[in-house]
């Protein structure tokens, strides 16, 4: 169970034992576990069966009783493989480090300076979340080349001496850092509202000066969430395959799950190396959860709860424009110039600039990309394919995690920690090797399910079960248990209380699990890069296969296409959210009226 | 309009619809009619590829203006993906391709036994030996290897190998590696046969950029980053299209195209169809609507693409045997030189 769990699942009281402990209650169990294996365990299985065969599952030759560990040795000690995991660990570490000081950054300016408009400057920090990764790849990609880059370009005319190069291994630290800050922003800045803040007002009171406070009381407090989303931030980054495919590849830097791809789409493919070096990732980023599960529930828990005082805002004086400034300069370079030199390329006809000057040769723009992107069949079919497996992922995902949710936290069925384990097991496992074990899991079972969209409605539900299930459980430990045990002792069933009682005041927590399973099926295209053909095709597989096979013009179309279309359906989802929790939020009055009202 | 002038309308509109007619009875006579109706009553096809999803389209479009009763549906994925699923369908006897279109031979040859060996396209016997790989598997679109050059940039086109090895050029110029599939071997292969072996080694020198597709390559070219490299026309041709300053240049030694192989699957739904597909595609009608679409035809008396600058006009069929047979060894070898890790 996991330590969130466990410390719900104690403050709230057990449903009625007639209801739950019987043969009903088991079989809930039972059927929860069925649906997890054949959703987590068996494509595991099948990856594990695959890195300890020599050709794969899929090849003809495959034998079971042929299984040996040759694979697994021998990727161990490839050189290749050796190199491709040090250069992961250099730029997904370093890349952790640069959106460690970004992400706390943003918090310390959010959270304890009167930096002006720094609210504006807290959602717009979270604007790289709508900025895919491999979007971004191919933004400075067009900005970075070293030759004839757009910035270089400009820097060139200005008679600078130096050039980028964003093909190397400081390029992709800097996507892998700047895109990846939020994910630190959100956890220090949480961190930062949450925390006691009397030990600052005492080191005020004793005359401490506002830097060392920070350096020496506040940063200690919040270094656990700090080196917990740290480890959460060099683990999703692990897993990214976007990144280092766009910048890496013409640099000779192999990342390892690049290296993956390399050996599953190689000429010949190799699938059983493939899967050995994906359970080697899954090893890796398997320790970087755990341990960052252990940082998250020890002293963090114990540092952050309750606080007496109200955080000291910190006067800045004229520093604070310069804090403004910095909030500038960030949103300009995650977001501003990247999507300037998407639309730049999107809108010319062909990508060739010769000087500074040619760059607003303005004969040479029109609309012949986009043209030639929507007399593509495949545009608008991977734009309802995205929706079809986003809405359905979202709908299975969010009764699935309720049902899970429901279970674990608050029901004290045997079994119930054996769901909370496996549920939370994919989030060891980087999505493209999701991808490699559904398809191994799925092709061989004669029931329709391979090349069509359910396959990849249940790769993202799998991929993404553990992220809404942290939302989920958090909401329904919550819950008031008053009107639960209220209803039990009014003699109404297990399934109409939480029909009645449970869900509507749970709402928020399940629209927002239902928004984070759609956001991220649609964004992400990790768990399903070897699953789609071209009638399944979403967003992000149409934008790989794009660059695959179809010029930059196009690429940078569509990226700009997918950017919006993200945009768009987020807010659409989170209005009906929104909405949700509004009539959630009535329907909770509606069932507490009566008790306010005898009061 | 006098008499006279509507004598000659009408002489000229008859001759028309007569011509047309003739035109279509004869076209018509190129594909057996039984086969025809047997397709028309099938409807539709399914046909796996790995060929440029655009250059499908408009391909399945052209065949479709000819015979408009067959739908086809293009399953398209990369190569090694769609052989991996070919394999693991069959292998499941659940295998739904009527038709599959491979870019690597000898992955193709891998999977032979499921393939129809009782078909032949009605003028298979005019491809050349090289280009005839089975009994099962028959050529399609020819993959033509060229020399892209940013004309912008570039004022002295290439005429021969030996010019990319230009000290000025180094650092300058790009390759797809061998390894990536079949025509970007074929290139290697023709540049090995033909220059001898030290080629490999002095285009090594020259320090060239290395990409593991096409695309990035001529996005590379196109933008000015590289002066010029190995391209497949097919991939050069869109860029052209867009009114880049690029040039394809197929070379005096020749331009290395390899076919891709279609062949028909032994369990398929719509056989018929699959088999009339075939047919066209290898026709001269089906090898003209390639070359239109940037394929060079491996078929005697069809012409070359006009995306393309060529010198010789030379085309170098790729020779299935030393395809095959070299290309373990020699790509391991291609690698090593290269700096390539794979």
């Amino acid at each position: 169970m996991t330590d969130a769990a466990v410390r719900i699942a104690a403050t709230v009281p057990a449903a009625p034992a007639r209801g739950h402990r019987g043969l009903a209650g088991r079989l809930w169990i039972a059927a929860l576990l069925a649906l997890l294996t054949g959703l987590v365990l068996y494509p595991m299985f099948m990856l594990l069966l695959g890195a300890m065969s020599s050709v794969g599952p899929l090849s003809a030759d495959f034998s079971i009783w042929a299984i040996n560990f040759d694979r697994l040795y021998a990727i161990a000690t490839h050189a290749t493989a050796q190199r491709a995991l040090m250069n992961s660990f250099i730029t997904c570490g370093l890349g952790t480090v640069v959106a460690l000081i970004i992400g706390l950054f943003f918090a310390w300016l959010t959270e304890r300076t009167d930096t002006p408009g720094k609210k504006i400057i807290g959602v717009v920090g979270l604007f790289p979340l709508f900025v895919p990764p491999l979007v971004a790849a191919i933004a400075w990609s067009l900005l970075g080349s070293p030759r004839t880059g757009l910035l270089n370009t400009i820097i060139a005319a200005t008679g600078l001496p130096f050039r980028l190069n964003m093909f190397s291994y400081e390029g992709i630290i800097f996507v892998f850092g700047v895109y990846y800050a939020p994910y630190v922003y959100l956890f220090a800045a949480a961190a930062l509202r949450n925390m006691d803040a009397s030990l600052e007002e005492a080191a005020a009171i004793a005359g401490v000066g506002p830097m060392k406070t920070l350096f020496t009381i506040t940063m200690p407090v919040i270094a656990p969430a700090l080196g917990s989303a740290a480890l959460l931030c060099f683990v999703v980054t692990l897993g990214v395959w976007g990144v280092p495919a766009i910048l890496g590849t013409q640099a000779k830097i192999p990342s390892i799950t690049t290296y993956i791809y390399t050996l599953f789409q190689g000429n010949p493919p190799d699938h059983a190396g493939a899967a050995a070096a994906s359970i080697y990732l899954v090893l890796i980023t398997g320790m970087g959860v755990l341990l960052q599960r252990w940082l998250h529930s020890s002293r963090n828990a114990v540092t952050v709860t309750g606080k007496s005082t109200r955080p000291r805002v910190m006067p800045l004086g004229k520093w604070k424009y310069v804090t403004l400034g910095v909030g500038i300069v960030y949103l300009l370079v995650a977001v501003v110039i990247p999507m300037l030199a998407l639309m730049f390329i999107a809108f010319r006809r062909f990508i060739f600039v010769a000087s500074f000057e040619a760059m607003f040769d303005f004969s040479l723009f029109g609309l012949n990309n986009f043209q030639n992107l929507f007399a593509n069949p495949y545009t608008m079919l991977s734009i309802w394919n995205s929706l079809i497996v986003g809405v359905t992922t979202a709908a299975l995902g969010s009764v699935l995690c309720f049902a899970l949710g429901y279970t674990i936290v608050r029901t004290r069925l045997p079994g119930r920690s054996a769901l909370d384990v496996v549920a939370t097991l994919p989030v060891a496992v980087p999505s493209l090797v999701i991808g490699i074990s559904y398809l191994w899991a799925w092709i061989v079972v004669p029931i329709g399910l391979y090349g069509t969209l359910g396959i990849l409605v249940l790769a993202s539900l799998a991929r993404y079960l553990p992220d809404a299930m942290k939302s989920m459980t958090g909401t329904l430990g919550q819950a008031h248990r008053e009107l639960e045990e209220a209803s039990w002792i009014c003699g109404t069933g297990v399934l109409a209380t939480i029909a009645r009682i449970i869900l509507p005041i749970t709402w928020s927590g399940v629209a927002a699990a239902a928004l984070l399973i759609f956001v991220l099926s649609i964004r992400e295209y990790g768990a399903t890069l070897f699953l789609y053909n071209n009638r399944t095709i979403l967003m992000p597989l149409m934008l790989v296969q794009l660059i695959e096979v179809s010029t930059l013009g196009s690429v940078a179309a569509y990226s700009l296409l997918q950017v919006a279309v993200l945009m768009g359906l987020t807010l659409v989802g989170w209005v009906i959210a929104k909405a949700g929790k509004r009539i959630g939020t009535a329907r909770k009055s509606k069932h507490i009226q009566p008790e306010g009202a005898n009061a | 309009m006098s008499r006279n002038s509507r004598m000659t309308f009408k002489t000229a509109l008859s001759a028309t619809i007569g011509a047309a007619l003739l035109s279509t009875t004869a076209l018509a006579q190129n594909f057996d009619a039984q086969r025809i109706e047997a397709a028309r009553k099938e409807g539709a096809l399914t046909f796996y590829s790995a060929n440029l999803p655009e250059l499908l389209q408009a391909l399945v479009a052209k065949f479709n203006t000819r015979f408009p009763f067959v739908k086809v549906e293009i399953v398209r994925l990369a190569n090694p993906p769609l052989i991996a699923r070919v394999e693991a369908e069959a292998t499941a006897n659940r295998l739904t391709a009527d038709l599959m279109e491979t870019t690597d031979l000898n992955d193709a040859k891998k999977l032979e036994n499921i393939f129809d060996d009782a078909y032949a396209p009605p003028n298979a016997k005019d491809y050349p030996a090289a280009a005839q790989i089975s009994k099962r598997f028959w050529p399609m679109c020819g993959a033509a290897y060229v020399v892209m050059v940013n004309t912008a940039l570039v004022k002295t086109m290439p005429t021969k190998l030996d010019d990319l090895l230009d000290p000025a050029l180094k650092g300058k110029v790009g390759t797809v590696v061998p390894g990536a599939g079949g025509t970007s071997w074929s290139a290697a292969l023709m540049q090995r046969v033909v220059k001898g072996e030290d080629y490999w080694k002095k285009f090594a020198d020259q320090k060239p950029l290395t990409f593991q597709s096409s695309v990035p390559l001529g996005t590379a070219v196109a933008s000015g980053e590289l002066l010029m490299g190995f391209a497949p026309l097919i991939a050069v041709a869109p860029i052209q299209k867009q009114g880049a300053p690029v040039a394809a240049i197929g070379l005096d030694e020749g331009i290395p195209t390899s076919v891709t192989a279609g062949a028909v699957t032994k369990t398929a739904k719509n056989p018929n169809a699959a088999r009339l597909f075939l047919d066209w595609a290898t026709s001269a009608e089906g090898q003209a609507a390639y070359t239109e679409l940037g394929c060079a035809s491996v078929l005697p008396g069809q012409s070359l693409p006009t995306a393309m600058k060529v010198n010789s006009g030379k085309v170098w069929v790729t020779p299935f045997a030393e395809y095959a047979d070299r290309q373990p060894g020699w790509v391991a070898e291609w690698n090593k030189m290269y700096g390539v890790n794979q």
